[in-house]
């Protein structure tokens, strides 16, 4: 299998500070990564470097086979970028904008374009500046999918759209954007909208790609589990995995990484009455794995091969 | 693709290069006995002569548009972050630039030619005034536009790269480019034809050599 996109110790330095350190990352042609992570974790950076409007510091990124930096023409063609806030021009009206967009490409589909449009009711002699952000959003979706791309990068797309507006705009965008062989990457700081469409998915915290493994994975790996002590609870918390730990009277609560039937185990040899293993969705999963914690975290991908490639 | 990417520059631009056609009309109607409200020149002067207030004031008007101008196209780009929307086109990104400047460049020379052509003919018409007048007298002033292209480059380099020298301002281009204009016109002053055929093109060279690295190597943040 090929991979669509590819980087080597990818970094990126704002004066000192590493916004990107080292990131490493293989996507398959096919795939739907969902690129997660807290503001400021590096995402957008990161998106930026891949496409070459940032230029890393370290490292090296490949789209379809073409360096980054240095993207010819034909390759940038094949490839759809939906920017953050949907940056468009605003005097322009919808139709202006198609019609400027249109010559460079090679590849246009318009019936599919102004099915889009009509799909979202969007006049195309609407100025852009009148438009809320939800319809900036579908018209940045209808332009990018026009000259039918074989990677969409989309960062952070839904940001700032209320949720009714998100609902509808992702709904659609699923529809729409799912194509055989067709790569997608798309960030998001909104766990529900990559849970529902990524196939894999990689977290970024302070920087560094902590996690890069397949959605069920990182679920099945990521588990809470309930203690319940006889009487003052034993603190779990030093132990290699533990992410978090919350006592409440008699009941602890864990957060870990890897095999959660060797914590049970543990904590039933310490004195424990019961355990309970739960499963997380990838919001509590997220939330628990980021949260700022004073230890080192464990790297989903070192931990004895928890996470391998799909 | 490239009439598409003039026709983006020109509706961008327009209104810039429309006031400061207006104000160079102003001036030289008003010099050519319009009644335009005030008249900006010396009584008895010789048009395009040494004392000759339209020609410098229309100067001063086209220089300050074609910086404005040049700053603009990049500034609002980088402003309204649209330059993630233009970047990621497919078409290399010198060429996008090189675009932008011939049509921010070609409206500065319009908007200081025009008016400028316009009121030579008048000079040149007998019977429109009563000073003597001979096209050569008009050299100097020709010669003299070539300040234009470096105040626009000096402006465009500055738009490109807003956070650039000069407390993170793009100033240092800005002063660069009005040096440079300077320049020009202290060469003029002195007539040294040969420092302008040498300074000229060396100072364009390093403003698009400039504007060249900053395209190629400046982050998109």
């Amino acid at each position: 299998m090929t991979n669509a996109i590819v980087t080597e110790r990818l970094t990126k330095y704002y004066q000192s500070k590493a916004v990107v350190r080292d990131v490493t990352l293989q996507i398959p042609t096919g795939t739907v990564y969902g690129l997660l992570g807290r503001n400021g974790a590096g995402k957008s950076t990161l998106i930026k470097m891949l496409l070459g409007m940032v230029h890393p510091d370290r490292g090296r990124a490949t789209l379809l086979g073409d360096h980054s930096e240095n993207l010819k023409p034909a390759t940038r063609a094949r490839i759809a970028y939906l920017a953050e806030n949907h940056p468009l021009y605003k005097w322009m009206t919808i139709e202006e904008l198609i019609r400027f967009t249109r010559p460079f490409y090679s590849i246009w589909n318009e019936e599919f374009l102004r099915g889009i449009l009509d799909h979202f009711a969007l006049s195309s002699r609407s100025k852009i500046r009148r438009l809320s952000n939800g319809q900036r959003a579908q018209v940045s979706l209808a332009i990018a999918l026009a000259p039918d791309p074989e990677l969409l990068i989309l960062d952070d797309p839904t940001l700032g759209l209320d949720t009714v507006v998100r609902r509808d705009f992702l709904e659609s965008m699923v529809q729409l954007i799912q194509r055989r062989g067709r790569t997608i990457l798309l960030s998001s700081h909104i766990l529900g909208d990559v849970e529902r469409i990524a196939d894999r998915i990689g977290i970024m915290m302070d920087g560094v790609l902590r996690v890069d493994c397949p959605l069920d994975t990182f679920k099945q790996t990521v588990r809470r589990i309930i203690i319940d002590w006889p009487g003052e609870p034993v603190s779990l918390s030093t132990r290699q995995g533990v992410v978090s730990e919350r006592i409440v009277g008699r009941r602890s609560e864990l957060v870990t990484v890897g095999s959660p039937e060797e914590y049970a185990e543990a904590a039933i040899s310490l004195g424990a009455i019961t355990t309970d293993i739960v499963e997380m969705n990838l919001e509590d999963a997220f939330i628990a794995y980021t949260r700022g914690i004073p230890k080192p975290l464990p790297q989903l991908s070192q931990e004895a091969q928890l996470c391998s490639a799909p | 693709m490239l009439r598409a990417l003039i026709w983006k520059e020109m509706r961008e631009i327009w209104v810039i290069a429309a006031i400061g056609l207006a104000i160079n009309y102003w001036i030289v109607l008003g010099a050519m006995g319009f009644p335009m409200g005030f008249s900006f020149s010396i009584p008895d002067s010789i048009p395009f002569g040494s004392n000759d207030s339209t020609i410098i004031l229309v100067t001063m008007t086209s220089c300050l548009s074609a910086m404005i101008l040049g700053w603009w196209q990049n500034y609002h780009e980088e402003l309204r972050e649209t330059r993630r929307f233009l970047f990621h086109r497919p078409i290399n990104r010198q060429r996008i630039i090189a675009i932008k400047a011939f049509v921010g460049l070609s409206a500065s020379l319009f908007i200081a030619l025009i008016p400028s052509i316009h009121y030579a003919l008048w000079a040149a018409t007998p019977g429109t005034h009563p000073s003597p007048f001979y096209w050569w007298i008009t050299k100097w002033y020709f010669i003299g536009l070539a300040a234009i292209p470096l105040l626009y480059l000096g402006g465009f380099l500055g738009g490109l790269f807003p956070n650039g020298p000069l407390n993170n301002s793009g100033g240092l281009s800005i002063i660069a480019g009005i040096l440079s204009g300077l320049l020009v016109g202290m060469a003029l002053e002195n007539r040294m034809p040969e420092t302008l055929f040498i300074s000229i093109p060396t100072m364009v060279l390093l403003f698009v050599i400039g504007i060249l690295h900053i395209t190629k190597t400046r982050d998109i943040a």
